[in-house]
């Protein structure tokens, strides 16, 4: 698939998972490529990214099998981001198959 | 291929401006990564190749700190980042200022500069009453004293003069420049941004202005939308914008220059310069004190105090840049 394509989606994928429950960093990688075929290493600084925009905040949390987890957490304004995010994709979508069905008509 | 170990040395070399905590911080998520991957029976080697191109991976995790990744591979390691590190805050707080000086119209440069150049005047004729008490000062210590003590009591009796005079000297300056530019302000309520929109007529460089004034109203916006979150948080975000916001406005004055040079514009811009010089000077000749200094410290010879005076001033010196920087930062959003 198109990389730009993956790029443009993958911040409202990590913003919807994330949205979900909170995750730690190898858990979102896990969920995202389940949808998505991304460079796993490729994830981690899109998190980076959306932390220093403010839209996720980070709190430690020990685990069973391991040293402690640094988990996700959605904000206030990660929750306005996603909310636009989904709206813009949702009308893009729809734009594009509207525009799809009308030129298989023509054909 | 590589290893853990040799991923983790390439990560920490690429990243080296990044700050400590912050890249310890990123290289940890892909450590746990790996480890998970690990145990879940792929080799280290494996992992780190299905991470795909690193310097590519190194690409977006300085995209995620605003970082320029041009700029960033020229940095080394240890004591050479630090130096870079400050050279960096140098470089952005002169660049930044500059930015503003030249991105201001030519009407309120000369105005400004006229009124510094009062000022400066002012102050240089209020050394004549502190040089004249300075003067009596020391005779009266040297005829109480006797020669002998005398006049080390009229030497500290002058450094003191010294020191008073320069802390009047910074305070007044500040001053005057930040009631100066806040009458300045009311005065000519145009914002800058008209003015520009007014001289240019080229659809690449309305293009340009459509960009900074974006990058304006981002900026407001972000900050507006940071207003409830919490305070250190605030303060890093603040940074970030106004750096977004440097970056922004530079790119419009980069266009701005190239679609409008106006002779006496350029004259403005190396007089801008031309003020700034006494201040840069003085920050690489404290640079290049310190480099001897820490050479003398290696030597052996203990300068420890002298050393802490050097970064003082070095701080002291940046600091006044970046206050005209942030008086001027005021005036052109």
């Amino acid at each position: 698939m198109n990389t730009q394509f993956k790029k443009g989606v993958l911040e409202l994928i990590v913003l919807l998972s994330v949205n979900k429950k909170d995750m730690y960093g190898y858990e979102l990688v896990n969920e995202v490529s389940k949808v998505v075929n991304v460079n796993e290493g490729t994830i981690y600084p899109l998190l980076k990214r959306l932390t220093n925009e403010h839209y996720f905040e980070t709190y430690l949390e020990e685990s069973k099998e391991g040293p402690p987890r640094k988990y996700y957490r959605l904000t206030e304004s990660g929750r306005k981001q996603k909310k636009l995010l989904l709206a813009e994709w949702t009308t893009f979508h729809e734009q594009v198959n509207a525009f799809i069905k009308e030129s298989e008509n023509d054909e | 291929m590589m290893n853990k170990e040799q991923f983790i040395a390439y990560m920490n070399q690429h990243l080296a401006v990044i700050k400590e905590d912050e890249r310890k911080d990123i290289i940890d998520e892909y450590i746990n990564h790996i480890d998970e991957k690990v145990s879940e029976g792929m080799s280290e080697e494996e992992v780190i190749e299905s991470f795909g191109n690193i310097d590519e991976m190194i690409k977006e995790i300085l995209d995620a700190y605003n970082i320029d990744p041009q700029q960033a591979k020229s940095t080394a390691s240890g004591f050479d980042k630090k130096v870079n590190e400050v050279l960096d805050v140098l470089f952005e707080g002169f660049q930044s200022f500059l930015s503003k000086i030249t991105s201001m119209d030519v009407d309120s440069i000369v105005r400004l500069m006229f009124e510094v150049l009062v000022v400066l005047l002012v102050l240089a004729i209020l050394r004549i009453p502190f040089e004249i008490m300075e003067s009596i000062g020391a005779s009266l210590l040297k005829s109480l004293f006797g020669y002998g003590i005398g006049s080390t009591f009229a030497w500290i009796w002058h450094l003191i003069c010294s020191i008073l005079y320069i802390v009047m000297f910074i305070v007044a300056l500040i001053n005057v420049t930040s009631r100066r530019w806040t009458h300045f302000k009311r005065k000519q309520n145009t914002p800058i941004m008209d003015d520009v929109k007014e001289s240019f007529n080229f659809e690449q460089a309305k293009e340009a202005v459509r960009r900074f004034t974006e990058g304006a109203s981002q900026t407001a916006q972000e900050e507006a939308s940071d207003t409830d979150s919490s305070d250190d948080s605030d303060e890093e975000q603040a940074e970030k914008t106004t750096k977004q916001g440097h970056r922004y406005s530079y790119e419009a004055k980069h266009d701005y220059e190239n679609h409008h040079p106006s002779l006496l514009r350029i004259c403005m811009q190396i007089f801008g310069f031309l003020f700034m010089i006494p201040f840069i000077m003085t920050i690489v000749v404290l640079c290049c004190l310190l480099a001897w200094l820490i050479a003398m410290s290696f030597q052996g010879v203990t300068v420890i105090g002298f050393y802490f005076l050097v970064i003082g001033a070095i701080i002291g010196c940046s600091a006044v840049i970046s206050l005209i920087d942030r008086y001027l930062c005021k005036g052109g959003h």
